[in-house]
């Protein structure tokens, strides 16, 4: 499992730079900006460093999906395939190794900004007002939804297994597309148009949860629908590739 | 060693191997012999668990084929299939991390007869220089069954001749060596065994001393006998 999470780390490990990069690039030019009391620049680079995040941390996510499908539909396929290794540990593997990237990613990018907004209260404002509207906003949004470390637990547990089930529903079809076209033009396209309706049916079963049972109650029962679908559709994905999939 | 019971497998309308029964023991070199498209590499891709047969079975040891097959089984395919970004060292890496029978020393060694650099990028390697990397490594793994899949092709004279000495280096009472090639000359000279396929069928599987010996042919012969009016 050590050695098949390495891989895939190394298989991913060029976009990853490139963010990291993209990344130290422009928080240079942020604290450059900052020091020399530029305000557009400063405001510029903030914003392209929000995006960076967001869209960065999006994109490892997806990759791990792209990653699958190259291999399954390319000749290096033969190097995992012809391993000892069960369908079952390589797809743990490639799941295992996007979350802890994805949870790299997300504590990289939420501590440098948490790092530049000190910064730059330090410089423009007070900490402590910032708190006040973070809160209100927070609140704005639900007056139910209290900022305390439960609820940020189950908040982060809520995030964590809704990932888990994307990107399980995304392997799901991938997998299925490719077993039974495999080598066939239209693959790709399948694949996309079956994680779609997997999607649908996801979203439509979670919302059946009635609304009365508090924002709380809701999110943890959401992530606990999550949690058994990314099983029922990892050892779905697993069974079939072990037994139908030819690359 | 190696057995297939009415081993079929369809790719939409065309049957690149069908119904086929061939059983193969340890302590030979078999020559797979046929033209393009006579489902040899299909077959060996079924060995490996690469491609899942439409109906038949394989065996190893008399088990289906696995994951415990793929532990003693090295294949080479007739492709390049290592990751771009990796140099010659990283291919070896990758083996010593993935199964307990490579041998660092022996890849080395076989690299070093190969004349190939640990430091070269295997995107940069020439054709030839790909397939001599591919059967190091391969070679350098102490399997039960070899199955290479034209290990000479785009290999010059001189490097063919070591290819030809580190495969019946490789060879033992209890190893199995599978290769296919074209060059069904040079097959001859190392082969003790011939499993001709056609259109996906297997035609025969013949012990080449014997066949030397009853019908006086030799397996170049026997050959364009098979596919003389399909090829000729």
């Amino acid at each position: 499992m050590k050695n098949l999470m390495k891989y895939e780390f190394r298989k991913t490990w060029g976009t990853k730079l490139i963010i990291l990069g993209l990344t130290v690039f422009l928080e240079v030019v942020f604290l450059a900006a900052l020091f020399l009391n530029k305000e557009d620049i400063t405001g510029l680079s903030a914003m392209l460093l929000t995006l960076l995040a967001i869209f960065g941390i999006m994109f490892v996510g997806i990759q791990s999906v792209i990653t699958l499908h190259r291999d399954m539909n390319t000749k290096q396929s033969y190097m995992l395939f012809m391993t000892p290794n069960s369908s079952y540990k390589i797809l743990g593997s490639k799941m295992l190794e996007n979350g802890l990237s994805l949870i790299a990613a997300g504590v990289f990018f939420y501590a440098l900004g948490f790092l530049d907004i000190v910064l730059l209260l330090d410089r423009y404002g007070e900490l402590d007002q910032l708190w006040k509207l973070f809160r209100q906003i927070m609140e704005s949004f639900n007056a139910e939804l209290e900022l305390n470390a439960r609820s940020i637990a189950i908040f982060l547990l809520s995030m964590v297994s809704s990932w888990f089930c994307t990107l399980s529903t995304a392997y799901f079809a991938d997998i299925v597309s490719t077993a039974l076209l495999n080598g066939k033009r239209m693959n790709g396209l399948m694949s996309f148009a079956l994680f779609i309706v997997l999607s649908l049916v996801t979203g439509w079963i979670q919302r059946q949860i009635p609304g009365s049972v508090g924002v709380t109650n809701m999110l943890l029962i959401e992530a606990g629908i999550s949690l058994i679908l990314s099983i029922v559709m990892y050892y779905f994905s697993a069974r079939l590739m072990e037994r139908s999939l030819s690359v | 060693m190696l057995e297939s019971k009415d081993l079929t497998k369809v790719f939409g309308n065309k049957t690149a191997v069908d119904h086929v029964n061939l059983k193969l023991d340890a302590g030979h070199i078999v020559a797979l012999l046929g033209p393009n498209g006579s489902g040899k590499t299909t077959w060996m891709k079924m060995v490996t668990g690469l491609i899942k047969p439409s109906s038949g079975s394989m065996l190893f040891r008399g088990e289906p084929v696995g994951l415990e097959s793929r532990k003693h089984i090295a294949y080479m395919s007739t492709e390049p299939y290592f990751y771009t970004w990796m140099t010659v060292r990283d291919v070896g890496r990758y083996y010593e991390d993935f199964f307990e029978d490579y041998s660092a020393q022996k890849y080395e060694a076989l690299l070093r007869k190969m004349e190939l650099d640990m430091q070269m990028k295997t995107k940069t390697l020439s054709s030839g220089m790909m397939a001599k990397l591919k059967i190091a490594v391969t070679l350098a793994r102490n399997a039960d069954v070899y199955m290479l899949d034209e290990p000479f092709n785009g290999i010059d004279l001189l490097a063919r001749d070591e290819i030809r000495a580190s495969i019946i280096e490789a060879a033992g009472p209890d190893k199995l060596l599978i290769l296919s090639s074209h060059l069904v000359e040079e097959m001859e000279t190392i082969a003790d065994q011939a499993a001709f396929m056609h259109s996906g069928r297997l035609v025969e599987k013949r012990d080449l001393e014997e066949m030397r010996m009853t019908d006086g042919v030799s397996m170049t012969d026997r050959y364009r006998a098979i596919y003389g009016h399909v090829e000729g």
